[in-house]
């Protein structure tokens, strides 16, 4: 893995609940496929090590809920879906990553 | 300065790799700017407890914690071998003189508390670990043993001498030395690493003893472990590669978890307050410190008090993860 590889890794693991709730903002999902979705949209593979406390994290704040639904082809599988508090957190996350962009990119510009 | 802010990170589960990276860094600092390192950074204590918010790593805290293996297993009993050996040796520096008899009855029933706490220890230290099971059965055989000890102290009655006139320097030496040379023994041991050869069900396994030990419902438990089933299939990947060491996830896991977290402040809390309570009121109906009933009683109260007002202060509905 190079170092920008290791940069993205380490900005990913930071803005995680971010992406989480942004990737369940589209539609609910299970562990497995929150990690396909983000890998689909160009970041590096999520380890479930990072990404399952974060889900109970957010499940613990109240802005996910989880539900078990029963596939066609194989086990039950535990589901995610945004609540309203998520929404929320993650309106205020993607406010608050913007304004980070914004004066980081400021600085950038001021050298 | 770097010493003082290392001494001030320790058992603040900061791995030592992190640790010497970190006082290399402030030597190397106050070496560059010729500036007296207090004058540069401020508090070494201060700076310690930010250092420790920012390096301290799960990991580290499942390494050096009870269920990290046989270096903290063996601290904590050499440090509840030095605590026994100690209030031992007190109380005998209190009501002998020079020199002791050892009655028959009373060894058996040191030997017995002996084997309740040391069994006590191994039984935290299997549940710590994941092995609920085991933690029962060690549990449950140290118990044995203690009762079986103090009915045979029963039978035996008081007035067998088992050694006469025996100097108390040699028996406070003989009560501190298994303690000492546990703990010695315990800081000489390489330092150990958390296991890492693994297959997927023995990894289930202790995720979910994890969880259990760390008090997280067995309904909610189970679901983890399920869903965890479920990534794996899905992934193809083994537990261990995708998930890292089963007591790490089960920690972090835990802490998230809203009822785990008052579960374990309730039973932490009650701990340590209800041991010295307990203790205090021991003291009191034994007399068995002398004069200094009263003072010891009255210490063991204060610790109960304090323990209180620090578990109130850290009580999980108003604090923060």
């Amino acid at each position: 893995m190079d170092d920008t590889a290791m940069s993205i890794a380490a900005w990913q693991r930071a803005s995680l609940p971010m992406l989480v709730l942004c990737v369940l903002s589209v539609a609910p999902r299970h562990g497995y496929g929150i990690s396909q979705a983000l890998v689909s949209a160009g970041l590096q593979p999520i380890k479930g090590a990072q990404l399952y406390p974060a889900l109970v994290r957010l499940e613990d704040e109240g802005a996910i809920v989880a539900q078990w639904e029963q596939s066609e082809s194989g086990p039950a599988r535990k589901v995610y879906e945004l609540t309203a508090v998520g929404h929320a957190q993650r309106a205020d996350l993607l406010e608050q990553w913007r304004t980070f962009i914004t004066a980081a990119e400021a600085v950038g510009r001021a050298k | 300065m770097g010493c003082e802010v290392r001494t001030s990170m320790t058992d603040r589960n900061v791995s030592a790799l992190a640790l010497d990276e970190r006082e290399s860094e402030l030597a190397g600092t106050v070496h560059e700017m010729k500036v007296p390192a207090a004058e540069l950074f401020g508090d070494a204590e201060e700076l310690a407890c930010e250092d420790a918010a920012e390096l301290a790593t799960v990991e580290e805290e499942v390494r050096t914690s009870l269920a990290g293996g046989l270096q903290p297993a063996l601290k904590e009993v050499g440090g509840m071998l030095m605590g026994v050996g100690i209030v031992t040796s007190l109380i005998l520096i209190i009501r002998s003189g020079w020199s002791v008899d050892i009655d028959t009855a009373l060894v058996l029933i040191g030997a017995s508390v002996l084997v309740a706490f040391v069994g006590w220890v191994i039984a935290r230290v299997l549940f710590a670990s994941g092995r609920s099971a085991a933690a029962v059965g060690a549990g449950v055989g140290a118990g044995v043993v203690a009762v079986a000890g103090i009915a045979s102290a029963a039978n035996v009655g008081a007035g067998h001498i088992a050694a006469s006139a025996v100097p108390l320097p040699l028996l406070v030496a003989g009560l501190l030395s298994p303690g000492t040379a546990t703990l010695v023994i315990a800081d000489r041991m390489p330092r150990q690493e958390l296991r890492e050869n693994w297959d997927d069900s023995q990894w289930l396994r202790r995720f979910r003893g994890g969880l259990r030990a760390r008090l997280v419902p067995a309904v909610t438990a189970r679901g983890h472990v399920a869903e965890i089933e479920q990534t794996l299939a899905a992934g193809g990947m083994s537990a261990y590669s995708e998930f890292g060491h089963p007591l790490t996830l089960a920690h972090e896991v835990a802490r998230a978890d809203k009822s785990a977290r008052r579960r374990l402040w309730a039973v932490s809390t009650s701990a340590a307050v209800g041991a010295p309570l307990c203790l205090a009121v021991l003291v009191v109906a034994n007399q068995s410190w002398g004069m200094l009933t009263i003072p010891v009683a009255v210490a063991f109260f204060l610790m109960a008090a304090g323990a209180f007002v620090v578990g109130w202060g850290r009580r999980p509905w108003t604090t923060q993860r």
